[in-house]
């Protein structure tokens, strides 16, 4: 396939940090997760002339680090460096696809959250991710329920619009 | 509805992305997400995304992908010259040919240039080759042998051989061996040369053979290897069309002059110890020579075959 230098960062940058965390999944070590995510990467420069996609970029990147990770829990099993690992099936065909969509979604929401202002991503992290009541975080934030309401629907709106969906 | 099975529905339909739809698809999803953003959505799911360090993970990308793209180790350059293009050219061919042919006659790749361009070798060698020239290889058997048939001018900048394969350019009147060298060969004029920039180069006539290290240059007169002193600033000025003088001696200005244009310069009551002070970009001969006479008050003539420089003069 044809891809240029640039077209090779925008896919470094679009994909590394939801392949890394996909790569999670499989190894617990965040050191061999970058190195996994960053051979597969490099390989995919390196053959680029040869690799021809059956499906798209990610599908191939996500396959590959799947497929890699799964190698390096293999070959540290062999060499008895882990024991009673549940090594996952290798495979070549659909699932990874799934998990490469919902985790591409996690990395876009992740993002937007992180964009919010400083007071109100703390607030809607605290509901949404955290799991707490308005009223767990006024009093947690020393703040009154109603700013907690206002904060939350600040950040609703500012989610939309990101989105691009206003209501 | 949860998430997952919410994300089910829309990725099915645009599973048939090729490189440059992707974008596009990074792009789509809009929905999902706002669908995602509810009073009552649940987002614990993303209690365990973390953030990765990508710019020290491009660095250690970059630095890899770098290497792979360049030729393995700069080590060779040299000029080579060989006279009258037409007819030495043909009969070098011809003698040539047999060599290059070896097991598959199918890859040999033979190129005249017209103008200067640059040859890309399977071996990631690189050479800048100047018009009138020509080069033969055979490219299924190039990074098994490295040898090429060249007349001509060019500049060559040699990849290291991972199989330390040393790397042999023929010529009609000499055959030059790369140790390890960034070179140039000169075959279009009277005298070969070869001028050596880095490296180390063998360099072999019917009679003789010489081995020149970096900044070293030789031209060869009837068979025999003659070292030169000279080692100029100028070397791939007729490639970049780049020449530049820093306060040189006039015999050295002619020199690079000569070998700018190809063409043999004469001079007619000129000093050779007269400095000029000067840099040209893409100018004609005559422009450059224009400029001499403006600056230093010269003369000059150009006729197909030679050009005259006259009357400088220190002051």
């Amino acid at each position: 396939m044809e891809l240029t230098k640039a077209q090779f960062k925008t896919i470094f940058d679009t994909y590394y940090n939801p392949l890394c965390n996909f790569c999670c999944k499989y190894l617990k070590d965040k050191g061999d997760v970058e190195d996994v995510v960053q051979e597969v990467l490099v390989k995919l420069w390196q053959n680029k002339e040869k690799i021809h996609l059956q499906k798209d970029v990610k599908f191939y990147l996500f396959t590959s680090v799947k497929n890699k990770a799964i190698e390096l829990i293999r070959s540290r099993k062999r060499k008895g460096e882990i024991l009673d690992t549940l090594i996952p099936e290798k495979n070549f065909e659909d699932p990874v696809g799934e998990e490469a969509d919902s985790t591409i979604l996690k990395e876009k929401l992740y993002n937007s959250i992180r964009q919010l202002p400083p007071k109100c991503q703390e607030i809607f992290v605290m509901n949404k991710v955290n799991g707490l009541t308005y009223n767990e975080i006024s009093e947690e934030l020393n703040i009154s329920p109603k700013t907690v309401d206002n904060q939350m629907r600040r950040a609703f709106k500012l989610l939309r619009e990101k989105f691009g969906i206003t209501k | 509805m949860s998430i997952v099975k919410s994300l089910k529905n829309i990725i099915s339909s645009q599973e048939e992305h090729k490189i440059d739809a992707w974008l596009e698809d990074y792009n789509a999803n809009s929905e999902v997400l706002n669908e995602m953003i509810t009073e009552e959505a649940d987002l614990s799911f993303l209690k365990d995304y973390d953030t990765f360090d990508t710019s020290s993970a491009w660095n250690k990308i970059d630095a890899q992908i770098q290497e792979d793209t360049k030729p393995k180790a700069k080590q060779f350059s040299l000029i080579l010259k060989v006279a009258a293009v037409g007819a030495v050219l043909l009969f070098s061919l011809f003698a040539i040919q047999p060599m290059l042919s070896g097991d598959s006659a199918s890859g040999l790749e033979m190129m005249a240039y017209e103008n200067k361009g640059e040859l890309n070798l399977p071996d990631g060698s690189l050479l800048l080759v100047d018009k009138g020239s020509s080069v033969e290889y055979n490219k299924d058997a190039f990074n098994n042998n490295r040898m090429l048939a060249f007349e001509g001018r060019a500049y060559f900048d040699i990849a290291k051989s991972t199989e330390g394969k040393n790397f042999i350019i023929e010529s009609e009147d000499l055959t030059v061996e790369i140790l390890g060298t960034e070179f140039e060969i000169n075959t279009l004029v009277d005298n070969p040369s070869v001028i050596v920039t880095e490296g180390k180069v063998k360099v072999t006539t019917a009679t003789e053979s010489m081995i020149l290290v970096a900044n070293e240059s030789v031209h060869i007169e009837n068979g025999k290897i003659i070292k030169d002193t000279h080692s100029s600033p100028n070397i791939k000025s007729w490639f970049t069309g780049e020449i530049a003088f820093e306060s040189v001696t006039m015999d050295k200005v002619i020199e690079d002059l000569q070998s700018h244009f190809n063409k043999p310069i004469l001079t007619e009551n000129v000093d050779l110890s007269c400095t000029w002070r000067a840099k040209f970009t893409n100018d004609s001969l005559e422009e450059i020579l224009n400029e001499l006479s403006e600056t230093r008050g010269a003369a000059y003539s150009i006729t197909d075959t030679e050009i005259t420089i006259s009357n400088i003069s220190c002051n």
